[in-house]
Parts: structure tokens; sequence; C-alpha cells
């Protein structure tokens, strides 16, 4: 079953010191304040963002244009409540808009293998990494939406059930049923993409 | 391959991701969100491909988690059917689980009563037609019900039960249900469309009714439910 428990990897924390002081500069229109605000979370934005539409340009497109819409949006965020999950609801979201204008979602697993082609050949550690990478997100790319925003809630964005479950709109029991179902599902399509 | 190294994995590519995560471009903030062009072009091929899908892939697909499958298959280890539970007295029922069982009152008293109570939230089933046709409800936030179904050979139709959207499934396809157990363990069960099955929504529960007849009959007992 899946639990609240950190994964152990260096991520800053959803609500960093200083946060409420950035959060009111940001919301009267200062830019880098709002720029270090979102610094503690653009690398899990941008993995959200990948899970959900590849990695490259599209996950790139996607992360900097939520965090724009989310500046735009800051006037509706309810001082006092989490800031991860709010501003990665609308990552969300524009990740999908991209998915959709790409019309990429059935193809994510032959880009994956176009990306490969197309990489410059590098260390032989890069090169496995890449090929991983290109080999895993194909893989949830072929997951059903619900699933894969469930698996990269929990896995690359690191949020706790509880605020992952309020995210995606379900229970907590709910997104944990969903998460177990799509770890499962995952593992079916790595082992035949792994062969 | 574990269940463990499918988390390994995952936890690998977070990582590698952030090697390549680019920093938020400030500038963005005094300029419009990037488009594409040809993105209205793209939306509107969604459309005219929306309108012209077949009915396997449904409005209604996203709501009830219906998905397409070359072929069944036998079932995954750790899927076991039935899922109805073990059987109690049909006055034992309402008492078994934390909802309000709704009935078919056009039918009379149910012939039979199963109840999931080792699964948080619980499940209830009552049978008519001596045990042919079966109600089976739960409250949807608790349990995770998705349809695998072959379009070759069976068919998923959008119906409505009243205004309610429902969708009636026949042919070659399997429910597979995901449950957490009131202990946290894990279940997985499921069951064979056969003859037809309807699903539907109401009041934050889901009703599976099976052995019901043709579509327009289940329909027809589905609006009954809980009247």
């Amino acid at each position: 079953m899946a639990s609240d428990l950190s994964l152990g990897l260096p991520l800053p924390l959803g609500s960093p010191d200083g946060e409420p002081e950035l959060l009111a500069r940001a919301i009267g229109g200062d830019h880098e304040a709002y720029a270090r605000l979102v610094r503690a979370h653009e690398r899990v934005a941008y993995r959200v963002a990948a899970a959900i539409t590849g990695q490259n340009a599209d996950a790139e497109e996607a992360m900097q244009n939520g965090l724009v819409k989310a500046y735009r949006s800051l006037h509706r965020f309810q001082i006092g409540a989490a800031f991860r999950p709010w501003l990665l609801r609308i990552v969300v979201n524009e990740s999908y808009n991209v998915l959709r204008g790409e019309r990429r979602h059935a193809r994510l697993g032959a880009r994956a293998a176009e990306q490969h082609g197309s990489h410059s050949a590098g260390p032989e550690e890069a090169l496995i990494a890449r090929e991983e990478v290109d080999t895993v997100l194909g893989a949830l790319g072929r997951l059903p939406d619900a699933d894969r925003l469930a698996l990269a809630l929990r896995y690359f964005a690191e949020l706790p059930d509880g605020e992952a479950a309020a995210l995606v709109g379900a229970s907590t029991q709910a997104y944990r049923v969903r998460l177990v179902r799509a770890r499962r599902r995952l593992q079916t399509l790595l082992e035949e993409a792994d062969g | 391959m574990a269940e463990h190294d499918v988390e390994v994995r995952l936890q690998a590519v977070a990582r590698e991701l952030d090697l390549r995560a680019p920093a938020f471009d400030l500038g963005g903030l005094s300029d419009a969100p990037r488009r594409r062009v040809r993105g209205t072009l793209v939306a509107l091929l969604c459309v005219v491909a929306l309108a012209a899908a077949p009915a396997a892939v449904s409005a209604f697909q996203h709501l009830f988690d219906v998905e397409e499958v070359p072929e069944l298959g036998p079932l995954a280890p750790g899927v076991a059917p039935p899922f109805e539970g073990r059987l109690v007295r049909v006055d034992e029922l309402q008492t078994s689980v934390p909802f309000r069982v709704r009935m078919i009152p056009s039918l009379g008293a149910p012939d039979s009563a199963h109840v999931r109570d080792d699964i948080a939230g619980g499940m209830a089933t009552v049978g008519y037609r001596g045990g042919q046709m079966l109600l089976t409800q739960w409250r949807s936030s608790d349990v995770e019900a998705r349809i695998a179904l072959v379009p070759v050979e069976g068919k998923a139709e959008d119906v409505r039960v009243g205004d309610l959207p429902a969708m009636w499934i026949e042919g070659t396809a399997r429910g597979t249900f995901t449950l957490i157990g009131a202990d946290g363990a894990v279940h997985r069960e499921a069951f064979e469309v056969s003859p037809g099955v309807l699903l539907w929504k109401a009041e934050g529960m889901t009703f599976l009714l099976q052995g019901a007849g043709p579509r327009a009959e289940a329909i027809s007992l589905a609006a009954d439910v809980g009247r």
C-alpha cells in the first residue's frame, strides 16, 4: 500500500522559509520575488510536465507557461494554503493543454525512440540514462491520463498522498488505489519495453 | 521485474530529469504564454475525430474507465474472481456496510445478498431471479473499477439511467476492481461481462447490474433502483 513516506530525493520542501514574504511581494507584482518563489518548485514542475507530455520542448513549454499562468493567478491563491500543490495543478493543466495541442499522447512511445536517435553521442553512462528516461517516459505515455498523473504526483512531485489526492479531486484512499493499479500497469509496460 | 523496481526506476528518472530541467524564464511574465500556430488546426481535427469516433470510444469512457484491449487473456496474477464476497442473510446486509443499500423495489425482496466487508468502504450485492441477476453497489470513492473491452467482439455504449450517465457493455469484456482492504491490503477482483452489464453512478455510489436481460430492460430496472 502506498504511504506518505518520503522517497528520500533531494528536493526542496514545499513551504521553504521566506515563502509567505515572497508570495506577498509576488502578488504585489514583484517579478524577482516570484522567480525566487518558484525556484524551489521549478524542478518538480518540470518533472511533472515531462511525465505528462514526455520530455523536451513540450515539457519545457508546459512548465514555463504553467509558471507564467500561476503568476497571473496569484491573486486567487489562498494565503496559508500549500503553494506547491496549487502551483502543480496549474502546471498539470497546462501540460494537458500542450499534450492536446500536440496530439501526441498516443505517439509518445514512438517519439521517445526518435528522440533517442536524435541525441548526440555522449559518454556511455549518459546514453544509458537517456535511454532509461525515454523508456520510462514512453511507458508512462501509454498509461491512461489518470494513472500517469497519479504516478507523476507520487514519484516526480513527491506530494504526500493527501495533497496529491486533493489535487486530482479524489479521496486519499481512491488515490492510493489508483496508484497501486497504475504502478502495476507501468510495470507491465516496462517489462514489455525491456523485452 | 519486481514492483519495487518500478519505484526505483521512476525515482531514477526523476533525478535524471532534474539535470535537464530549465530554469524559469522570468521574461515570460511580460509576454503572452507561448502558443504554437498549429494548435488551432489540431484542435479542430480533434473535434472532427471525436465526432467520428465509434460508439466503443464513448464520451463516458473516461467516467467509467473503459479501455480497449486486443484480447482479454488470462487473469493477471493476484486477480481473482468472484468479487461478490460472503453470503449473508438479506436482512443482515444493511448493517454490514456503511452506506444505504439500494434495492430494486419492482422485483420485490432479493433472493440473496453478498457483502464485501473485508474492504474499506464495503461492497454489497443483491441477487434477484434466483441469483441470475445481480446488483452490486459501492461508494465511488472507495473502489476503482475499470473495464477492459475487446472492440471487435464487444461494445460499450453511452446510455442514460434517467438523467444519469451510464454505460452498457456487452460482448467480450472484463471488469477489474481494485480495492483496499480494511487491513490495508490491496485486493484485485475481476468479473466477465456476460451477457451484458450496466454501469452507472448516482449519489456518490457506483452501481453494476448484471444479468438483467437486454439493454432496455436493464436500463428500466436501473431506473427503479433505490426508489
